[in-house]
């Protein structure tokens, strides 16, 4: 019987297609955990054999030459978009002060549509009768 | 004895593979690729059987590799990766792409060597100076780290139909 240590270079030997002894092979088949190794690496061995040479680029990390320039170009970005959002707030805020003080200007003061005149003084009840 | 055009018809896929792997970059590959055999070209073929001649090309590839990656140091890769249909996942791809650059460069080399290149194990101990033995520990070393940093993938891969030998 396959010792623990050898029934994984027995497999791994087998699927590289090196040289390995029938009964041993045969004992290392005989585990569970062997038949487990074997689907195993073969699994792995597809999921390496992917095609990494096709044209179409994808997941392409940025070079860390590029870092640098990334950042600067990043910051940049962000100083123009605050102080351009600054220029706009005041340019928009001057105009619209601009066009109060037009209106207080120009608008004169409403004519008076109800006069208040004041009597002599009356004494009334409690209860609002007179 | 085998001139340089032979050696190119019959190891160029695979040397290409290795080093689109190893570099991660399909164009530096390709560039590295052209290097080896202009390399190759410009020396003279070692009388050798096939065996040996494929772990002298290799060794080729592998010292060309450790120089590109020492050159452009510690530079993450850009990787373009395919998503036709019948390849797998572009997520997967990069999530081999990941657990590969995790290992150990030597076990990594080892993994490469083996799996895309095709080496045997007295190939791989040549061309990365080791006793076969080593080859083992380090390629079982690999495979470890790998089946425990891909289990997802592998898990979803082992549904479908597997073979013992595969199309690279």
């Amino acid at each position: 019987m396959t010792t623990n240590a050898d029934y994984t270079d027995i497999i791994a030997a087998f699927i590289d297609g090196e040289p390995v002894l029938p009964e041993a092979l045969t004992d290392a088949l005989a585990r569970a955990e062997g038949r487990e190794l074997l689907i195993e690496l073969l699994a792995l061995r597809d999921i390496v054999a992917i095609d990494w040479t096709a044209a179409a680029p994808a997941a392409a990390s940025v070079s860390p030459r590029a870092r640098p320039w990334f950042a600067l170009a990043s910051a940049a970005a962000l100083a123009l978009a605050a102080v351009g959002g600054y220029a706009a707030g005041m340019r928009h805020a001057s105009d619209r002060m601009t066009a109060l003080r037009a209106e207080r200007v120009v608008d004169n003061p409403p004519a008076p549509t109800v006069v208040v005149t004041v009597d002599r003084w009356q004494e009334t009840q409690k209860g609002g009768g007179s | 004895m085998a001139d340089a055009e032979t050696l190119f018809a019959q190891h160029q896929p695979a040397v290409l593979r290795y080093l689109t792997r190893v570099v991660g970059q399909p164009d530096a590959a390709r560039d590295l690729t052209q290097d080896v055999f202009l390399r190759i070209s410009r020396t003279s073929v070692p009388e050798t059987t096939g065996t040996e001649l494929r772990a002298w090309v290799f060794r080729i590839a592998r010292n060309l590799a450790i120089n590109h990656l020492r050159d452009r140091s510690r530079r993450p890769v850009s990787v373009a990766l395919s998503d036709e249909p019948g390849s797998a996942s572009t997520e997967t791809a990069v999530a081999v792409r990941e657990a590969l650059h995790r290992l150990p460069d030597l076990d990594r080399d080892v993994f490469l060597l083996r799996e895309v290149g095709g080496l045997s194990y007295d190939e791989l101990a040549s061309v990365c100076e080791l006793t076969p033995d080593a080859v083992r520990s380090r390629l079982h070393r690999a495979r470890v780290e790998l089946r425990r940093l891909l289990a997802n993938a592998i898990d979803t891969r082992r549904r479908q139909p597997v073979r013992l030998s595969h199309k690279s």
